[in-house]
């Protein structure tokens, strides 16, 4: 019997469609598509179907022409299930109430921005205990969220209690059609009275209490009410495709939440005792994930143009680039947010601005977590493999060395890792699918799907410039030829490596060298693959140390791109 | 090919979404036909509320609470009504500070709201209510010809369009309420002078980049066709502009939201455009459109498709695309990826 599920993703201009089916005995990627669109999403679904089945050969489409022909019998073959994911949208507009900074509001941040929300309004109950102006702010703000948390279960009530029944009153004025999906994640013995005051049926979602006991934080308590929230205001902004979510063969869930699954999950199979690290770039927002100890960490950015800053983008340009040329990129950029670079200008610019947006997540999701340990100058400060990349941003817009760079640049990680290119958008569609039978992503994971890009290995030396750090020994397992190579301060090394083989590599660091295998000095074999770029040792030292001036800084830019071949 | 709109239109719609940013009442009815400046949608908001805490100002126990409390929810109180009153030999009162309503009376909390804030929203134009938004408003929908631009200051303007050669023709005079267009760069000191002549508005072929501060504060709607460098207005555009001098148009300049297919729009309303459906037919584009390119050194000017491969084509960049070729107008021919023109006519 082969079992085949469809993903399919609504993004901003953009509908992708996989297929998937277990017909050699594993499942493996059978059919794909990635489609521009700027109309009926809808539409556009259908439009990706037919290609699909033009390609695979599968009816995707029921006789009548309907989505879709799913196959209700457990024992014969066929679709069995459909998971949509979405980005599209605009970012969810949500008010956050909490009793403090600290235990409430830094939580609920925490909580939201790992989706495509935008925090309207917030208010402390502490710096705002006057109920009437809390009533009167909760009127006049526009918004379609409302997440209310604090205290500790059986802890004081009173504040909590006036803000619930001021949301009774939002909830009246506005009526059923109007009102806010309104998440309750606070004292849990005030869960109840919320539901008998507020009483708006199913726009009422309650969760555990975020902060159960004083000092001890869970976000996940509140992830699936949050999650279904956010689903119903999806559908009430969206309502073409309100038949999918009561259809218990469909999943119809944002992307974000199906990266973090299958993130979570790599995380927590993998046995490096590193974190996970992901990177996702789209023309209109940006996704970071950081998985490390089983703790979750994620952030949604829009890319808004209008904020970057000109001379942070210049100090990442290494071509000599107008502020005429620069800015009107940049401008009609976000005008024509699918603009190709063509020339080798509009190249240099396109990586800046990825650079940028790498580094405003990066330091983003380190300003919401204190478990992320991230700097501009230091880059991570823990250990992250894999490091994936994703969206059309990195796959589509730069040539595959130059996303890599970018990403390189940026993150700066630690020790040994493996960046790895989501080039097909898997992540997000697994994990959705994964919920149907989690054989898929298990076996689509170990599947050539994914492009392993490099074998990265930072060296971090006291030694002075130029003086020789660490000695390399590759040994690609053919008739006993081995390569070996001396690394020194402040370089950038790439080795290539042949296709298909099984990669050992000696280091052998000089003493205060750090290579990531414990202690400086230590030094050991390391088992690699093959992948595009080969092995890519960076010596270059935190911070990297450019030069001040703008001509020398951009030509050193130019001698490391051209070393990893561009 | 599908998937590109066309940038000048002949015959289509003009969607004009009306809303509240809160709730409230539609004050129009579907097919109804609205004129510039009609009532689409209103709210009425209580101006203020006081919550009063009956049990925490009193302090009373819960089970007195009850004969407090002399007013009912949803009751209309008058100023100086008590609505509660705190028994004994020395009794208090909390009285109504103004005319208003109790809308709430929970957990010995009072809540009055007081007097009236009126929120509404009206049409900017002449048209048929298309669609209902409940509580919200209304989209109104009107026949014509359409440009398209490419970047907008947000605002809306309607009026006589006129060609302006260059600014030095200008005066203080004869320029007040007219929306012109003016086939220049503009600078940012030029706004000056415009706003001294009360024009109603301005569309220009590309804006500086560099000034684009300045333009977003511009005090009239401003449109930019092309968007931001060095260009003129092509043949193709000025041709149809050209239709639209001396009569009366609406001029959008909705800032651009391309992930939500907003951009801004001059737009000549036409009344006795007959279509015999609902919806305007879609324009495919393909071999021998109209095509306007972005992206240097190109920026602005146009050519027509001659070629459109199947495969991808690695470009100069190193990366790769779906491509065009476009014959320009100098006879050149150039390799562009789909995502780089714009479509002037399909």
């Amino acid at each position: 019997m082969v079992s085949t599920y469809l993903g399919i993703e609504l993004a901003a201009q953009r509908t992708r469609a996989w297929l998937f089916d277990n017909e050699s005995g594993v499942f493996q990627l059978k059919a794909q598509v990635d489609e521009p669109d700027y109309g009926d999403k809808r539409e556009m679904i259908h439009q990706v179907l037919r290609e699909l089945e033009k390609s695979s050969g599968q009816r995707l489409h029921t006789k009548h022409g309907k989505l879709f022909d799913i196959n209700k019998d457990k024992n014969s073959s066929g679709l069995k299930g459909v998971g949509i994911s979405y980005s599209m949208g605009k970012p969810i507009r949500a008010t956050i109430i909490g009793v403090s900074e600290k235990f409430s509001l830094a939580p609920l941040r925490r909580l939201l921005q790992f989706f495509n929300v935008e925090i309207v309004l917030e208010l402390d109950l502490q710096k705002e205990p006057n109920v009437s102006n809390q009533l009167e702010t909760l009127i006049s703000t526009a918004y379609d969220l409302v997440v209310l948390a604090g205290g500790v279960d059986a802890g004081p009530e009173k504040a909590l209690r006036a803000v619930i029944n001021n949301l009774r009153l939002v909830a009246q004025l506005r009526g059923k059609t109007n009102r806010p999906q309104i998440v309750y994640a606070g004292n849990k013995e005030l869960a109840d009275y919320a539901k008998l005051e507020i009483e708006i049926e199913d726009d009422l979602h309650l969760a555990g209490n975020i902060q159960p006991e004083s000092g001890r934080e869970d976000l996940s308590f509140a992830f699936n009410a949050v999650l279904k929230a956010i689903q119903r205001v999806r559908i009430k902004e969206f309502p073409e495709f309100e038949d999918f979510s009561g259809d218990p063969d469909i999943r119809f869930l944002p992307s974000e939440f199906g990266r973090g699954r299958i993130d979570h999950w790599l995380e927590q199979t993998q046995i490096n005792g590193k974190g996970l690290l992901h990177i996702h770039l789209e023309p209109d927002h940006g996704h970071i994930l950081a998985v490390r100890d089983g703790l979750r960490m994620g952030l949604w950015q829009a890319n808004d143009l209008d904020q970057i800053p000109i001379e942070a983008l210049k100090s990442l340009i290494n071509l000599p680039v107008s502020d005429f040329n620069l800015t009107s990129y940049i401008r009609n950029k976000q005008l024509h947010p699918g603009f190709v670079p063509v020339t080798i200008e509009d190249l240099n610019i396109e990586f800046a601005l990825t650079s940028y947006r790498i580094r405003k997540l990066l330091e983003g999701l380190s300003g919401l977590y204190d478990q992320f340990l991230y700097s501009p100058e230091q880059g991570l400060v823990d250990n992250y493999e894999p490091i994936l990349l994703s969206g059309s941003s990195l796959t589509k817009f730069l040539p595959l060395r130059h996303s890599f760079m970018a990403a390189l640049d940026q993150i700066l990680p630690r020790g040994i890792t493996t960046i790895v290119l989501d080039e097909f958008q898997l992540m997000g569609t697994l994990g959705i699918l994964a919920e149907f039978d989690n054989m898929l992503p298990t076996q689509l994971v170990d599947s050539d799907a994914f492009t392993s890009l490099a074998t990265v290995i930072n060296v971090v030396s006291p030694n002075a410039f130029r003086r020789i750090v660490l000695r390399v020994e590759v040994d690609e397992g053919d008739k006993g030829y081995r390569q070996h190579h001396q690394i020194h301060q402040s370089e950038l090394k790439r080795l290539e490596t042949m296709n298909n083989h099984e990669i050992r590599v000696y280091l052998a660091p000089e003493r205060d060298t750090d290579v990531g295998m414990g202690m400086p000095g230590l030094g050991g074999w390391v088992n690699t693959t093959s992948s595009s770029l080969g092995i890519i040792i960076d010596a270059r030292g935190r911070p990297l140390r450019l030069p001040t001036d703008e001509k020398d800084r951009q030509e050193l830019w130019h001698d490391w791109l051209w070393e990893m071949g561009v | 090919m599908t998937n590109k709109q066309a940038l000048l239109q002949n015959n289509c719609f003009l969607r004009q979404t009306v809303t509240l940013p809160v709730p409230g009442k539609v004050a129009v009815h579907l097919g109804q036909e609205v004129k510039a400046g009609d009532l689409i949608a209103e709210a009425i908001l209580p101006a203020r509320f006081q919550v009063f805490d009956v049990l925490n100002h009193f302090r009373i126990k819960e089970s007195k609470l009850e004969g407090s409390i002399k007013r009912l929810a949803q009751e209309e109180v008058h100023r100086g009504d008590v609505i509660a009153r705190k028994p004994g030999l020395i009794s208090r009162l909390f009285r109504a500070p103004e005319d208003g309503r109790v809308v709430a009376v929970r957990d010995g909390r009072v809540t009055l709201a007081m007097g009236e804030k009126s929120i509404t929203a009206h049409s900017p134009i002449n048209g048929v209510v298309a669609q209902l938004f409940a509580g919200l408003g209304a989209e109104i929908m009107i026949r014509g010809k359409s440009i398209r631009g490419a970047w907008g200051n947000g605002q809306f303007g309607s009026g006589t369009l006129i060609y302006l050669e260059n600014l030095d023709e200008i005066g203080t005079e004869g320029f007040t309420g007219k929306i012109v267009f003016l086939d220049e760069i503009l600078s940012a000191d030029q706004i000056e002078k415009l706003t001294k002549a009360k024009i109603g508005g301005l569309i220009v072929p590309a804006l500086n980049p560099l000034e684009y501060s300045k333009f977003s504060q511009v005090p009239f709607p401003l449109m930019s066709l092309a968007g931001f460098g060095e260009t003129k207005t092509p043949l193709p555009i000025q041709e149809k502009l050209a239709e639209f001098f001396d009569q009366e148009i609406y001029l959008l300049t909705r800032e651009p939201l391309p992930f939500q297919a907003v951009y801004p729009e001059l737009f000549l309303p036409v009344v006795d455009f007959k279509t015999p459906e609902l919806f305007a037919e879609t324009e495919n584009w393909g071999l021998g459109s109209t095509v306007q390119l972005l992206g240097m050194p190109y920026f602005g000017t146009v050519g027509k498709i001659v070629e459109l491969p199947d495969e991808e084509e690695r470009l100069a960049s190193g990366v790769s695309s779906r491509i065009a070729v476009v014959e320009r107008d100098d006879g050149t021919l150039i390799r562009v990826p789909l995502n780089n023109f714009e479509v002037l006519k399909a």
